[in-house]
C-alpha cells in the first residue's frame, strides 16, 4: 500500500516539478507580439487551411490495438500463476488466443490491415 | 519516514536523468559525427563537453510562442505529460542491484518498487503517448502537427500491444512481474537463449515505440516539419525531447532486464555488467540512427501488425506448451 502511495506522490511531483519549469520558463522568454509569428507553421505562405478531421484508419488501428492489448494485459496473470494454473491453464489460454487469432484472421481478410 | 525518503531519491532520479539526457544528446551528436566522419560538436568546452549545457540554458531564453488559435491548456498540459509519465516510468526501473543491508532489509536503487514493476512501467510508456496526441490537438489544426501526432500516436499503440506480447515470454517462464524476480529467474541462463523470437520483436518494438531511426516517420522532415513539436518553441519542445530520450533510458533498462539478466554475469560486479548492457543498448540506437534508411508508413505499419503480432502470439502458445509438457522451450 504505501509503495502504491510513494507512486502516487512520484507522479503529482513530476508534474508539479515539469509545470514549474514551464512557468520559470515563460517568465524568463523574451514576449514581442505581431500576428504573423503567431500564426501556424506554414512552409513560407500565410497559413492556407487547417486540418481538424482524420483518416478512419487510424481508428481501425485504434480497436485493434485495444483488442490486442486487453489480450496481452490479461495473459499476464496467468503468466504469473502459470505452475499453480497447470496443463488446464494453458488448454484454456490456448483456446482464448486462438479465438482471437481467428479474429486477426478476419480482420486481415477484411483487409483492416492494409494501408494504401 | 519511507516517504521521504523516497520524495529525497525522486530528486536524485529527476536530476541526474536530466544530466543523463543533456549528455545523452551531446553523445549522439558525437558518434554520429564520427560515424559520418565529421567531428561533432567542437567549440564550446573540451571536445564539445559544455554544449549540451549551452543547448539549455539557451532554450530557457527562447520565445514562448503559443499560437492564437491553440488550444491553450492543452497547449501546457501536452509538454508537461509527455515528459512526467516517461520519468515516472523510470521511477520504478533500479539503478543498480537491491543492497541486503546488514540488519536484514534491503535498500533499493529505485524510487518505487512492487510486486508487478513490469505492468507498473508498460502502462506508464502507455499513458506517455497521450502527450503527443495531445499535442497535435491543442496546435488548433496545424496540418504539421495534428497529421504528425496521429502518425505517432497509431505507431506507438501499435507497436506497444508488441511490446507487451513480446514481454510475455520471459514473464512466462519467470513467474513474476517484479524486476528482481525476473533477474533471478536469469541467473544460471539469460533469457535471451531461449527467447531469440521475443527478444527481436522487443528490440524492433522499443524503437518503434520511441520514435527513432529507422522507425522515425513521425518526425519525418521533409514530410512533417517535425511532427506532433512543430508548434512548440523553447523549453516546451525541449520537455518533449526530455520525455523522449528518458523513454529509451526506460525501454534500454527494460530490455536489459529481462532479456539479458539485469545484473547477473560472470567476473565483473553485478552494477557493471548492468550499466554495460543499458549502455549497450542506448549505443545500439545511435548506430542505428547512423545505419538506417527510414520505413513507409505502410511497410511500418505491416511490420507491426502482420508480421511481430501474429509471430508473437505463435511464440506465446509454444512457449506455454512447451512449458507445460516439458520440452525445451528453444
Amino acid at each position: 500500500m504505501q509503495g502504491w502511495l510513494i507512486a502516487f506522490i512520484s507522479i503529482v511531483l513530476l508534474f508539479v516539478i515539469f509545470f514549474g519549469l514551464l512557468v520559470v520558463f515563460k517568465f524568463l522568454s523574451p514576449k514581442e507580439y505581431y500576428k504573423e509569428k503567431f500564426d501556424l507553421y506554414e512552409c513560407g505562405y500565410p497559413m492556407l487551411s487547417e486540418l481538424r478531421h482524420f483518416n478512419i484508419r487510424f481508428y481501425i488501428i485504434a480497436i485493434l490495438f485495444t483488442l490486442f492489448d486487453i489480450e496481452a494485459i490479461f495473459m499476464y496473470p496467468w503468466a504469473v500463476d502459470f505452475k499453480s494454473l497447470g496443463v488446464l491453464g494453458v488448454i484454456e489460454m490456448g483456446l482464448f488466443v486462438v479465438m482471437v487469432f481467428v479474429g486477426w484472421i478476419y480482420a486481415y481478410k477484411k483487409g483492416a490491415l492494409e494501408w494504401e | 519516514m519511507e516517504v521521504l525518503i523516497a520524495v529525497i531519491k525522486l530528486i536524485i532520479v529527476v536530476v541526474v536523468l536530466s544530466v543523463y539526457v543533456m549528455y545523452a544528446t551531446w553523445y549522439e551528436r558525437k558518434v554520429i559525427g564520427h560515424m559520418q566522419q565529421r567531428i561533432g560538436p567542437k567549440r564550446v568546452g573540451w571536445h564539445g563537453l559544455l554544449q549540451p549545457i549551452a543547448d539549455t540554458i539557451k532554450s530557457f531564453w527562447k520565445e514562448d510562442v503559443i499560437p492564437d488559435r491553440a488550444d491553450k491548456p492543452l497547449f501546457w498540459l501536452a509538454p508537461v505529460i509527455a515528459a512526467a509519465f516517461p520519468f515516472a516510468a523510470a521511477v520504478a526501473i533500479p539503478f543498480a542491484p537491491p543492497l541486503h543491508l546488514a540488519n536484514g532489509k534491503v535498500f533499493y536503487f529505485s524510487v518505487f518498487h512492487s510486486k508487478i514493476d513490469i505492468l507498473y512501467i508498460l502502462a506508464m510508456l502507455g499513458l506517455a503517448s497521450f502527450g503527443v496526441l495531445m499535442a497535435g490537438v491543442a496546435s488548433g489544426g496545424s496540418k504539421y502537427a495534428f497529421t504528425g501526432s496521429q502518425r505517432e500516436a497509431a505507431q506507438i499503440v501499435s507497436y506497444e500491444a508488441i511490446l507487451a506480447l513480446a514481454l510475455l515470454n520471459p514473464i512466462l517462464m519467470a513467474h513474476s512481474l517484479s524486476i528482481e524476480g525476473i533477474v533471478e529467474a536469469q541467473r544460471h541462463l539469460w533469457f535471451v537463449f531461449y527467447q531469440p523470437f521475443a527478444f527481436v520483436a522487443f528490440v524492433i518494438a522499443m524503437i518503434a515505440a520511441t520514435a527513432r531511426v529507422p522507425f522515425d516517420l513521425p518526425e519525418a522532415e521533409p514530410e512533417l516539419v517535425a511532427g506532433h513539436m512543430t508548434e512548440f518553441s523553447g523549453l516546451k519542445m525541449g520537455l518533449f525531447f526530455f520525455g523522449q530520450y528518458v523513454l529509451i533510458f526506460v525501454v534500454s533498462a527494460l530490455a536489459s532486464i529481462v532479456f539479458l539478466g539485469g545484473w547477473t554475469g560472470p567476473v565483473l560486479p553485478g552494477v557493471v555488467w548492468y550499466w554495460i548492457k543499458i549502455l549497450a543498448f542506448i549505443f545500439m540506437y545511435t548506430w542505428f540512427w547512423g545505419t538506417f534508411p527510414r520505413y513507409r508508413y505502410d511497410q511500418l505499419m505491416d511490420i507491426a501488425w502482420k508480421a511481430l503480432l501474429p509471430l508473437m502470439i505463435l511464440n506465446i502458445l509454444w512457449t506455454g506448451f512447451a512449458l507445460a509438457v516439458g520440452l525445451p522451450v528453444f
